[in-house]
């Protein structure tokens, strides 16, 4: 358990966005490969396994959760999210991070990663740390391949700004150039 | 245009590599405690987060007949309160353990009967709104909360 929990928490808490919940999630995750700890501790893919497991899990909590307060949390209806996205309106240093220590650089980044809004933060963690295609994020979320892409690319742009923002300041008050 | 997409190209390569240098996050330090006791406990699963389909099969069978139990109850407590006295349906033979709950339905229906229908619809409108109201504060209150976290 001790060679897998932080990858197991690590993959619920960052498609759920919350420690808490990925607190519980990854101790159901280990329960289940309790119950199945005969055919996983002969296993060599016992690690993909749970990676697996665990991304189901986060995906099901989010989409329970989400049904359950859909009628409360989304009146509004939401902005066109095919359409092209915004133009990017800050100035993005030729290394959004340069001058942050390694430490802070990933604090950083777990930070800016939470911050996202969850449309934006579920594709953008299934595709660079889950390592999924469009089409197969395009499956788990039931929304169209379009909308996948433009997600991604708005992340990616809203992280960066994130990043640059906290970087600077970052960087600023590390004393770097 | 071009521009546009050399700058979102190099806006990709960056956060790529600065989440592909991410480490895994360290797990808190309760998980593997909270896993132990629960796998010592015998529970497969953390409890709240399990729905019907997950209860044992005694569970679901024991709430499936109360679930029965209960609706029969309704109905008939509806047929009570909807029959008058005098009608051979109220007058139905029950068990004489339980005779003071038809008395107590009867006086409750009679009751009943007495208050304008006016009221009685006004009544259940009132409590329909108040319903409604407790559900949008209940809301209410998990959006801010979720928002303060």
């Amino acid at each position: 358990m001790r060679a897998y929990q932080d990858m197991v928490f690590s993959t619920a808490a960052r498609l759920v966005g919350d420690d808490r919940q990925a607190e519980d999630i990854a101790q159901e995750v280990f329960l289940k490969a309790f119950e199945n700890f005969g055919q996983l501790s002969t296993s060599a893919s016992a690690g993909g396994w749970l990676k697996t497991v665990a991304r189901n899990l986060s995906l099901n909590h989010i989409f329970r959760y989400r049904r359950r307060w859909r009628m409360f949390t989304e009146l509004r209806r939401e902005d066109s999210d095919e359409s092209e996205p915004a133009e990017i309106e800050f100035a993005l240093p030729d290394d959004v991070l340069a001058g942050v220590d390694a430490d802070m650089r990933h604090t950083l980044v777990e930070e800016a990663l939470q911050s996202l809004p969850e449309k934006q933060r579920l594709p953008l963690v299934l595709y660079h740390f889950e390592e999924l295609s469009y089409e197969e994020i395009a499956q788990q979320l039931d929304v169209s391949l379009a909308k996948v892409k433009t997600d991604i690319f708005r992340a990616r742009a809203a992280l960066a700004k994130v990043l640059a923002e906290r970087g600077v300041t970052a960087a600023t008050s590390l004393g770097a150039p | 245009m071009s521009a546009d997409r050399n700058r979102h190209e190099e806006i990709e390569r960056q956060i790529t590599r600065a989440l592909q240098s991410q480490p895994p996050r360290r797990a808190p330090s309760t998980l593997e405690r909270r896993v132990l006791a629960q796998i010592e406990a015998g529970a497969t699963a953390v409890g709240w987060r399990l729905g019907f389909a997950h209860w044992p099969i005694a569970a679901r069978v024991a709430f499936l007949a109360a679930s029965v139990g209960v609706v029969k109850i309704a109905l008939l407590v509806a047929t009570w309160l909807s029959t008058p006295l005098d009608s051979p349906a109220v007058s139905v033979q029950l068990p004489s353990q339980i005779t003071w709950l038809q008395t107590l339905f009867v006086a409750i229906g009679s009751a009943f009967h007495t208050v304008p229908s006016l009221w009685v619809h006004a009544g259940i409108a009132v409590l329909a709104l108040m319903y409604v109201a407790l559900f949008g504060i209940g809301a209410s209150a998990y959006r801010m909360v979720r928002a303060a976290h």
